[in-house]
């Protein structure tokens, strides 16, 4: 079975001035697979998953992606406008806190339909259709879809980023901390509704977390960081059950058995 | 002619350089182009935007009409067009037909233009997206990038709320299948109107300093939904005085009862029609 | 023809902040299984027969060698394939019965069953018929098929735990204690279960401690003894 590779990482480097923010990181991502970023907090973590979803640009290294016409590009050298393009349709970035990635003065459904509309989807009961569809996959009442964001709980905006960005059927999610500002029972929830979405739809997801139990429950393989540098990477139980690193040991050690 | 001012106001060098400005926007459908705008003797949000475009194309020839919500005889159109005569001594009318240069605001008259007129509208906000992206320099990048997604947001916002789309004013515009612009406070009713103009349509905005044209026979495509096209404001009642049925109505109360009449809003053609149907 | 196949395989683990301890556990292991042998795995209890297995699965690292995985013509090292292989492998080719129940929290029984089928592409209509049945068969009451089984007591999670795997359709499984913790009547059933995957020509590989179960089902014995480093 021939598993296509949609994202090629080869020797990825950025540093701060003289601080180092990521160094040396290589990776390949297949097709549907759920890759899991872990470390502590300044493990360089967040900078790479910038690097990746062309935030920042890194000081040297490569990026090879491919889309779904078109052969393999450079993403580096990419133009603006198509990393901006891609972004807002074949990539999406689910932020940490759910106020980044939504526009709080627009309804539910807007927020949705604006995604939607970036694909020229000018369709309006199209968009209502879709929209609602989404919310209802991300388990929130479709009645709320002319709401305003602002009114919602933290875990209801989280879902609502959610399936905006899963709504125009993006090749590859990001997650930074999908569930980091929640609290325990409400993250169980997001967890179990990203998880059934997971199994059902074939959704390639790069996620950045410090909780263990989240990459776990979700991913299928792992790069432990520690100072900018990938210290582990592997199959995510192996990693967890069998952990070769001393890092990566402390790491699996220091979760309290509840 | 008053003696101590140059033909029209401004400077030659000053003309000059809106001129160059206006063939860029000409060149580039509906893109702003931002432009020197000058200190004029009127204040800001009364057309000084609109003021300066005529200044630097007014002719010698030309003849000059300039109307205020459609009215020829309010006191905004009554002061540019005496400006003009002072310091161009040239024509000016009230008749569309006869104009060869007809500043407006929030109107375009009712009377189709043709290929030699030229029309100038007086620009509060350029910025379409500005309401909906409070960045200028992201703004920017909408427009260059052609990201106008949020646009529709918009739209989609109001038909979710309200079950149509109810901006009924400023009703936004794709030019030339490009750039989307402002069509300036003029009724959606107008819009239509922009589609294939056979005059030139220059539009500046002189507290923003943007100027930005429509030329000649350019497509002018009002946003909508394929499922919720756009529509132009209706009435049920006629001109009271033209009896009109035709034109944009403008809605009058006339005494404490809160009864109500409706006139043209386009004083030149209320007149004319009136004179025909005698 | 041979399934698994593995050369100079080596355990140890490194517990780098326990002083860096060094653990050899299982040392220069060379041998093959062939399709259809249900192999018993036997030795002293903390020999490493978990460990085996888990290596196996690709769940643990051997330190070094190969372990080949044959399937059809395809060769696959488990120790140096890429992730998606190994989840492929996994998904398709090769189910693990582990000694405790590990699934998501708050999946229903019957979902937790029926994912192994959706997982293989296996699912259809006649499929809940299917599920239900073993489900029953395992005497598991069904009131609880719609309640998660991280409620349930141990023989009932280990029995959530068999169906999930065994009612997909695996060409290798690798059984840890699945016994361990049932009555004499659900041994039996489980039993019997594992009989008519062996006759399906499914290679297993399991960790029994009851002799009489083991002569009953097995083929093979491998004693983990003989790969024992010398040192410890």
């Amino acid at each position: 079975m021939n598993i296509k590779k949609i994202m090629h990482v080869e020797n990825l480097t950025h540093f701060y001035g003289s601080q180092i923010g990521c160094e040396d990181i290589n990776f390949d991502l297949y097709k549907g697979e759920i890759l899991g970023i872990v470390g502590e907090s300044g493990s360089g973590k967040s900078t790479l998953l910038k690097c990746l979803s062309g935030e920042i640009y890194p000081s040297s290294g490569k990026i090879n992606i491919s889309l779904e016409q078109g052969g393999v590009k450079d993403f580096l050298s990419l133009p603006e406008q198509e990393k901006r393009q891609l972004m807002r349709s074949m990539w999406g970035i689910v932020h940490q806190n759910p106020r980044d990635g939504l526009n709080l003065r627009i309804s539910a459904g807007g927020n949705i339909a604006e995604r939607l509309l970036n694909v020229s989807e000018k369709n309006y009961s199209h968009l209502r259709n879709t929209g609602k569809y989404w919310m209802e996959k991300t388990e929130m009442d479709s009645d709320r879809i002319d709401e305003f964001p602002i009114g919602f709980s933290g875990g209801m905006q989280q879902r609502l980023q959610i399936s905006k960005i899963l709504s125009s059927n993006p090749q590859i999610v990001f997650m930074d901390e999908p569930t980091g500002g929640l609290d325990v029972s409400v993250q169980a929830k997001i967890l179990d509704t990203i998880k059934s979405i997971v199994r059902d739809i074939n959704v390639t997801m790069i996620i950045v977390t410090h909780d263990l139990a989240v990459v776990r429950f979700l991913t299928d393989k792992l790069l432990v960081m520690k100072d900018g540098i990938v210290v582990e990477t592997g199959l995510t139980d192996r990693v967890l059950d069998d952990p070769q690193h001393s890092y990566t040991q402390l790491l699996t050690s220091s979760i309290l058995q509840v | 002619m008053k003696t101590g001012f140059n033909f029209a106001y401004l400077d030659e060098a000053t003309k000059r350089m809106i001129r160059r400005k206006i063939l860029k926007a000409v060149c580039i459908p509906g893109y702003q182009c931002p432009f020197g705008g000058r200190e004029m003797p009127l204040a800001y949000g009364w057309g000084t935007g609109g003021i300066q475009v005529t200044a630097s194309i007014i002719g010698k020839e030309d003849i000059l009409k300039v109307i205020d919500q459609g009215a020829d005889d309010t006191t905004n159109a009554v002061s540019i067009k005496n400006f003009f005569k002072r310091v161009c001594n040239i024509m000016t009318t009230d008749k569309t037909a006869e104009a060869s240069l007809i500043q407006t605001r929030h109107r375009i008259p009712e009377t189709t233009l043709n290929k030699d007129q030229i029309i100038v509208y007086q620009v509060p906000q350029p910025e379409p997206l500005r309401k909906l992206e409070p960045k200028e320099k992201e703004t920017r990048k909408l427009h260059a990038y052609k990201e106008y997604a949020l646009m529709h947001v918009k739209l989609y916002e109001e038909i979710s709320q309200f079950g149509s789309v109810i901006k009924t004013w400023a009703y936004p515009v794709e030019t030339n299948n490009r750039y989307i612009t402002d069509p300036t406070p003029i009724p959606k009713f107008d819009n239509p109107k922009m589609n294939n103009m056979e005059a030139l349509q220059l539009f500046g905005a002189g507290r923003e300093k943007r100027i930005y044209a429509i030329p000649p026979y350019t497509k002018v495509k009002s946003l909508d939904f394929d499922d919720h096209p756009f529509e132009i404001q209706t009435w049920d009642e006629c001109c009271s005085i033209c009896g009109s049925t035709k034109s944009y109505l403008d809605e009058i109360i006339i005494n404490n009862e809160g009864e109500k009449n409706f006139i043209c809003s386009d004083t030149d053609f209320c007149n004319s029609n009136l004179e025909k149907n005698k | 023809m041979k399934i698994i196949e593995l050369k100079n395989v080596n355990k140890k683990f490194i517990l780098h902040n326990q002083k860096g301890t060094v653990l050899n556990v299982l040392n220069n292991i060379n041998l093959e299984i062939k399709t259809g042998e249900c192999i018993a795995l036997v030795g002293k209890s903390g020999i490493g027969k978990s460990t085996f297995l888990k290596m196996l699965y690709g769940n643990y690292l051997p330190s070094s060698g190969e372990i080949n995985i044959y399937n059809n013509n395809n060769k696959i090292n488990i120790v140096n394939s890429l992730e998606h292989q190994i989840i492929n492998l996994r998904k398709y080719f090769i189910g693990y019965v582990s000694q405790f129940l590990r699934v998501l929290p708050r999946v229903p029984t019957i979902e937790i069953v029926s994912d192994t089928l959706k997982q293989q592409s296996l699912f259809d209509e006649h499929s809940l018929i299917k599920i239900k049945k073993l489900l029953s068969e395992l005497n598991i009451q069904e009131s609880m098929w719609n309640l998660s089984p991280l409620t349930f007591s141990g023989g009932e999670q280990q029995r959530v735990n068999l169906a999930k795997t065994l009612i997909g359709n695996y060409s290798i499984l690798l059984l840890d204690e699945p016994t361990a913790s049932l009555d004499d009547i659900n041994k039996s059933i489980v039993i019997d279960m594992i009989k008519s995957k062996l006759k399906k020509n499914v290679t297993i590989i399991v960790i029994v401690h009851d002799n009489k179960i083991r002569n009953e089902i097995c083929t093979r014995e491998i004693n983990l003894e003989k790969y024992i480093p010398n040192d410890n």
